[in-house]
């Protein structure tokens, strides 16, 4: 495992869809490779950060009660 | 009953790419009940419609069982790898199956291709099935589409974006064909768009009827606990909020009238955003409203790490940037990423998900949000470094 090579699967690495053979690897070489390693974290937090600024938007309120109104009462 | 079917007259033992067609003495069938495509001598076959009120759910056991004679056995390639999550098998339970035959009718030549059985047995073929349709009519196709998702309350036909890595066929997404076989990976590196694949056309066995109570207990607690999800891609996707809010109404009102083909155990929040976004496109895509998107084609998606990894290697300038201009930078990406990103790094699907919420192999799904997160990036940099959080470097 090279540092391209990690950097390619990083992603894969952080959204834990690698085989357990690949993410073994690139584990052991993050830990070795301080600077992938910085770049782990760096894409880590920004996977973090991209969730937690969409998610704070959720559905109006009262939509939910139209939905049942809708579903329920027709 | 009669046997849906689909005659193109075509001979079809090449396939376009000019491979031999493997399938071709293997049975084929595909959910596709009731229709009958005839030959209206021209060279296109032209759907008519002969579907029974009782096609579909509670068919009659034995109806498309494949020929042993002429069979490829159920479960063998296809076993494992319906994308609908239902367990092997499906063919042979002999509920809600169905069939489309491309081709002549096997008594009248050898060569004819004939797909039976849907789940399990027939999930590889698909795309080759419609190609071949798609090949004769895509008007035809389209409709056909429109009624199937009118039936099943759901898309069973999928539009199939591949890009580099897709596979020959497109059948498979893991390079391996119906015969066991390593297929050769497309060489193209851009995107290209093949008809459809059927992901599943078969409505779950059917079991006793929930009382009204319960449908609706299991509904709220199932489905309705996703709404917020369900909103929040709604709101991407359309690019307002009225429209959103009409989505999702719709969605769940689809998704309620189907709760029954639901499978309990598989991913409802994927079940609901796959309704969710047929409903877009089928009916509000062509009004969505968005800041004009960035060509994906035009920009090279840098790694932003590489930029700041001296100044700000913890990436403490994210912190300073507001919900909106994440959102707005999201908005800019072109649909296909924006949905990818949503659905990955917001609603947590994962990749496999993903490809069968969007009908495109894995690779496509990884590829998409490779990119599209590196856009993000490269965008929210250029933000933070335009605001003076950060000095950056030009680029």
């Amino acid at each position: 495992m090279n540092c391209r090579e990690c950097v390619e699967h990083l992603y894969e690495y952080l959204d834990r869809e690698l085989t357990p053979e690949l993410e073994r690897e690139i584990r052991a070489h993050l830990e070795a490779c301080p600077p992938c390693g910085e770049q782990h974290d760096f894409e880590g937090l920004f996977l973090k950060f991209l969730k937690v600024r969409c998610q704070t938007q959720g559905a109006p309120a009262g939509l939910k009660h139209r939905i049942l109104e809708q579903l329920f009462d027709e | 009953m009669q046997h849906g079917t689909l005659e193109s007259g075509e001979q079809t033992q090449q396939l376009g790419e000019g491979r031999p067609v493997e399938t071709a003495r293997r049975p084929v069938g595909c959910g596709l009940h009731g229709h009958r495509v005839a030959h209206a001598g021209h060279g296109h076959p032209v759907f008519t419609r002969q579907l029974a009120p009782e096609d579909g759910p509670g068919r009659a056991p034995g109806h498309g069982v494949p020929d042993p004679s002429r069979g490829y056995p159920r479960g063998e390639a296809g076993a494992g790898k319906d994308p609908a999550g239902r367990p092997p098998g499906g063919a042979a339970s002999g509920v809600g199956e169905h069939q489309v035959r491309i081709g002549p009718p096997p008594d009248q030549s050898q060569q004819g291709l004939d797909v039976r059985g849907v789940d399990s047995a027939i999930a590889p073929h698909q795309g080759f099935v419609f190609r071949q349709l798609h090949r004769h009519g895509a008007r035809e196709t389209e409709t056909f589409h429109q009624e199937l998702v009118g039936k099943f309350g759901k898309t069973v036909l999928h539009r199939r974006i591949e890009v580099a890595h897709g596979f020959e066929y497109g059948e498979r997404d893991d390079g391996v064909d119906h015969a066991g076989r390593n297929l050769a990976p497309h060489c193209g590196s851009r995107e290209a768009e093949l008809p459809y694949t059927v992901t599943s056309a078969v409505p779950p066995p059917s079991s006793p009827a929930p009382s009204a109570d319960g449908r609706r207990a299991a509904f709220e607690r199932e489905a309705l606990v996703h709404l917020d999800a369900v909103y929040r891609v709604a709101l991407r996707l359309s690019g307002n909020a009225a429209d959103a809010e009409d989505l999702v109404q719709e969605t769940m009102l689809k998704a309620y009238r189907a709760w029954n083909q639901f499978q309990p155990g598989t991913n409802a929040k994927a079940w609901l955003l796959t309704i969710l976004r047929n409903s877009f496109i089928n009916e509000y895509r062509r009004r969505a409203r968005h800041p004009e998107t960035v060509d994906v084609d035009t920009i090279e998606p840098f790694a932003v790490f590489e930029d700041i990894q001296d100044e700000d290697p913890q990436g403490t300038f994210f912190d300073r940037i507001v919900d909106d201009e994440v959102l707005r930078a999201i908005d800019q990406l072109p649909e296909a990423f924006r949905e990818t990103v949503m659905l990955s790094d917001v609603e947590g699907l994962r990749y496999e998900e993903i490809a069968r919420v969007q009908g495109v192999p894995v690779g496509t799904v990884k590829s998409r949000l490779f990119r599209a997160r590196r856009m993000l990036q490269a965008k929210l940099y250029r933000y933070a470094v335009d605001m003076g959080y950060i000095k950056g470097s030009p680029r």
